[in-house]
């Protein structure tokens, strides 16, 4: 389906570099326009309303710089964690010598996507207790499997002609690696990244119920205090948030596709 | 083991974990500096395995085999591959990089210099054909099967290693395309002299790149290692001489190269020449047509008298597109050119595709004969200890009547 | 009290907990199921509509599970009805997808055949291409079960039914005697529950195409490989 679309855009993208921004604007503008409309249209929503107190004490510009600040850290900082544990597992677990763990490293994955997050983080707590720590490791466990199941794809799915073509004239087991296995895999990489990046913003809304804050606290907040500008508030902001991070993945691995692929 | 050697296998066998039978075994076979040494057989025989325990991607289990002397399970295995050329199908190059990455690649490993790397690039094009100003950003996406497969070869030579191994290199092109590469490699080769091993499943190809070939049975066993000439002469089994298949006495044709046996000449006239004159030549002469060519001695058309109009002025676009064939073509490359034009003869050109003289059929029936006649006197008597020859005997024991190989 | 103790004591409310967990899921994939085959069978012969339909599935997965039940909380209140939405939401994307892939793989020569013996376009549908995408289609209802199995724990804390209850009762007890056997028989009721489910899928799929197995075109619809990565990336085709 997309595929031919992509493999169009690469060759196209290839014979005629600099249209290559052109193409990117082209297929990524819709979603920055959908946010910003919806963005204000909630803001003018919120402004022609008389807020009460409660409503007035979330929403105001620090509350919500902080509760964006620190969603904003536990996503990023996931996201660093993951990619680094998770890469660096997947290049392990597809070396010759480790290569037979992969396969359970997948099937962990698939039962990792059922499981409940909320339950995850209340099991971590009980175990290290609440706050923002536990809520790094929860995210951490859950966004790694994906990224881990990525990676071993996406290097595994790399010819092995040209890997063996690689070691053939003579580069070193490093060399192919960063110059044949990791460039050819990146698209499937990046695009468990983005996954990572999109979980963590999805779970970090549920810190707050181990008081790690983060703009799940304005949702909470909404459904307890049956206030609904400051849920809806809240949950439009999330949803933006991940909507957003995932549209700047897709551009990120759009311009990082590697040339010739297609 | 003399100084001629450059790789031996000792007793050679590899077997996988889990595999009742060993994918090659006990293989013996000593390779000459210089020569072309063809392993040929069925797929799934091993041949493939065989070769690519030469450069360790494939550890053998048992036995021993030396490079230049050297038992290479004692060298560093990159290192060891950096001093032989790897060639495979469809060139194995690295999409995500420009021509010229690819073929730099060894050299920046060896930690060369950017202006040195760059010249070699340029160099290696240049010698398998490629104009490197318009090839060295290209993606090899953007290049034809046979593009790709020179830009391998040139790839295989950059560290200008001593020795290549090649696996199926033209496998995957068609029979033109691979027919040229086939021509263009050997001209190379003789520039070149490496040692090559060249691993094929056509026997044809065998027949025209080997100086040797080793025909191989299951699990790799060699079933006769011989010149092209005897093997074809004289098959060591029934399962050879069924490998080879029919039509022996047709595969005799690829034995010989074109520019090892006479040409004849051709009347040669530029298309502004006017039909009447041509007309006239034809009727003085007696010849079958005469062949135009162009500013650059390009041949381009045969003419003959039924094309002729003499109410025109020129010979623009009138007659049959004239076959042309390169030196290096064996004589089976030129009897398939000539049944393709229909016209009995193929023009024979150098490298810059000018014209050299004109071989006919009747030439090519005499050469069959004299080569049926040398093996047949072989057999009978002489019964040669070893059948090794120095490398590329077949290209330089006949130098052409008229200019020959160079 | 043990582990073992909580599930004996509380038997009644976890076997109950668990059938409305179970009961919520699968009325949201059926549902999901009926919707992703029919906008997959209505977009699949055109580039751009099947490229819209499965961008927004795409961008709907993304939202946050939390921030969707949080939208529907105004307009629907409290109870069952948002979190059965917002799972059906959820579970179209992998179903949508799968569906497309599924009818666009069928081999023209076979559409082209039943064209041929005079088959109208309905009956071509029902017939020949729904039955030949089916193990694609139902590998796409499985990651949808799976993937809403997890997400329906957070229904409890709007009201919703299921096992999400036990999580949050673990929760509010915090540092209590009950917590570790709440949380954990919460968690891993849904993890093994989610398991079952699987198990009898894979046995539909069994029984509904003898002698051949579900293909699986998409495994993990976050994660997918390449496929999957090609339709969360098409968010702005």
């Amino acid at each position: 389906m997309t595929a031919t679309a992509h493999r169009g855009r690469t060759a196209a993208a290839a014979l005629t570099p600099p249209s290559r921004w052109r193409t990117l604007l082209r297929s990524h503008w819709a979603m920055p326009v959908v946010l910003a409309v919806t963005l204000l249209a909630t803001y003018l929503w919120i402004r022609s309303r008389q807020l009460d107190d409660i409503e007035r004490r979330s929403l105001n510009a620090d509350a919500l710089m902080r509760m964006l600040g620190e969603h904003l850290r536990l996503t990023a900082l996931t996201t660093v964690v993951v990619v680094t544990v998770a890469v660096g597992t997947g290049i392990l677990l597809t070396r010759p010598a480790l290569r037979w763990i992969a396969p359970a490293a997948t099937a962990l994955a698939n039962i990792g996507q059922a499981t409940p997050a909320i339950g995850l983080l209340v099991l971590l707590s009980i175990w290290l207790g609440i706050g923002s720590t536990t809520a790094l490791i929860g995210l951490v466990a859950y966004a790694l499997l994906p990224v881990l199941q990525n990676t071993i794809v996406g290097l595994n799915q790399v010819d092995r002609k040209l890997v063996e073509a690689g070691r053939g004239i003579g580069m070193s087991p490093l060399a192919v690696l960063t110059r044949v296995e990791l460039p050819l895999a990146l698209p499937v990489i990046l695009a468990g990244i983005r996954t990572a990046l999109v979980l963590a913003v999805g779970v970090a809304t549920l810190a707050t119920f181990i008081n790690a804050g983060g703009l799940g606290e304005l949702i909470v907040t909404g459904i307890k205090l049956q206030r609904a500008p400051v849920l809806v508030c809240g949950a439009i902001l999330t949803a933006a948030l991940a909507l957003l991070l995932d549209w700047l993945g897709g551009v990120i691995a759009d311009l990082f596709r590697p040339r010739g692929l297609g | 083991m003399s100084d001629d050697v450059m790789i031996s296998l000792d007793h050679v066998s590899k077997r996988y974990r889990g595999q009742k039978v060993p994918a090659v075994e006990n293989v013996s076979m000593t390779i000459h500096r210089g020569e072309i040494v063809v392993l040929v057989g069925p797929s799934g025989c091993g041949k493939t395995t065989t070769m690519k325990m030469i450069n360790r991607l494939i550890e053998p289990s048992s036995g021993r085999i030396t490079l230049d002397g050297a038992d290479v399970t004692s060298l560093n295995p990159t290192e060891l591959r950096r001093r032989i050329g790897y060639v495979i199908q469809q060139g194995g190059l690295f999409p995500h990089m420009s021509v010229a990455t690819n073929i730099g690649m060894v050299p920046r490993m060896l930690g060369w210099d950017r202006r040195r790397i760059d010249a070699r690039v340029d160099e290696l094009l240049d010698l398998v054909g490629l104009e490197p100003g318009q090839f060295r950003n290209r993606l090899p996406q953007q290049l034809s099967g046979g593009q790709q497969q020179r830009v391998g070869v040139a790839r295989a030579l950059a560290a200008d290693p001593p020795v290549m191994l090649m696996d199926e290199p033209f496998g995957a092109t068609d029979p033109l395309t691979r027919e040229h590469l086939q021509n263009e490699f050997l001209r190379l080769q003789e520039k070149l002299q490496k040692t090559i091993v060249f691993v094929t499943h056509d026997f044809d190809e065998a027949i025209k790149m080997g100086s040797r070939i080793a025909v191989l049975g299951e699990r790799s066993r060699i079933r006769q290692f011989d010149t092209p000439e005897r093997l074809l002469a004289a098959p060591a089994d029934e399962t050879v001489a069924q490998f080879i298949g029919a039509g022996a006495s047709l595969k005799q044709l690829n034995l010989r190269r074109v520019g090892s046996i006479a040409y004849d000449e051709a009347h040669l006239v530029t298309s502004q020449e006017s039909p009447a004159a041509v007309l006239r030549h034809l009727d003085e002469s007696g010849d079958w047509a005469v062949l135009t060519v162009d500013g650059e001695r390009r041949p381009l058309r045969w003419v003959g008298p039924r094309d002729l109009r003499p109410e025109r002025d020129t010979l623009d676009g009138v007659g049959i597109p004239a076959p042309t064939v390169e030196p290096r073509a064996t004589l089976r490359d030129a009897l398939d050119a000539m049944l393709t034009c229909g016209c009995g003869a193929a023009v024979v050109v150098d490298d810059a595709g000018r014209y050299r003289g004109v071989l006919g059929i009747d030439r090519l029936m005499r050469a069959i004969t004299e080569m049926r006649e040398t093996e047949r006197s072989r057999d009978r008597g002489v019964a040669e200890a070893s059948y090794y020859r120095p490398p590329m005997p077949r290209t330089l024991a006949a130098p052409a009547q008229r200019g020959g190989a160079r | 009290m043990t582990f073992l103790e909580y599930l004996q004591s509380r038997r009644t409310l976890l076997l109950a907990q668990t059938l409305e967990h179970a009961t919520i899921v699968l009325t949201a994939v059926a549902i999901a199921t009926v919707v992703g085959v029919l906008i997959g069978v209505a977009t699949y012969r055109h580039r751009r509509g099947r490229a819209i339909a499965v961008a927004v599935a795409a961008a709907i997965l993304t939202i946050p599970s939390f921030a969707l039940l949080g939208l529907l909380i105004p307009p629907l209140g409290l109870g069952y009805v948002p979190p059965l939405i917002a799972l059906t939401l959820y579970a179209v994307l992998p179903i949508l997808r799968n569906t497309v892939v599924g009818l666009t793989e069928i081999d023209p020569a076979l559409r082209e055949a039943a064209r041929g013996i005079g088959m109208g376009p309905l009956r071509r549908l029902a017939t020949v291409e729904i039955p030949l995408a089916w193990p694609v289609i139902l590998a796409g209802i499985r990651v949808s079960t799976q993937m809403t199995m997890g997400i329906a724990a957070i229904a409890a804390y709007v009201g919703g039914p299921g096992l999400g209850h036990q999580i949050f009762s673990g929760l509010a007890n915090l540092g209590g005697v009950n917590s570790l056997n709440q949380a954990l028989v919460g968690t891993l009721g849904v993890v093994i529950l989610a398991l079952a489910v699987d198990l009898c899928l894979a046995l539909l799929g069994v029984l509904t195409r003898p002698g051949r197995g579900a293909r699986s075109a998409a495994r993990n619809p976050r994660s997918a490989p390449p496929a999957g990565a090609a339709a969360t990336a098409g968010t702005a085709h």
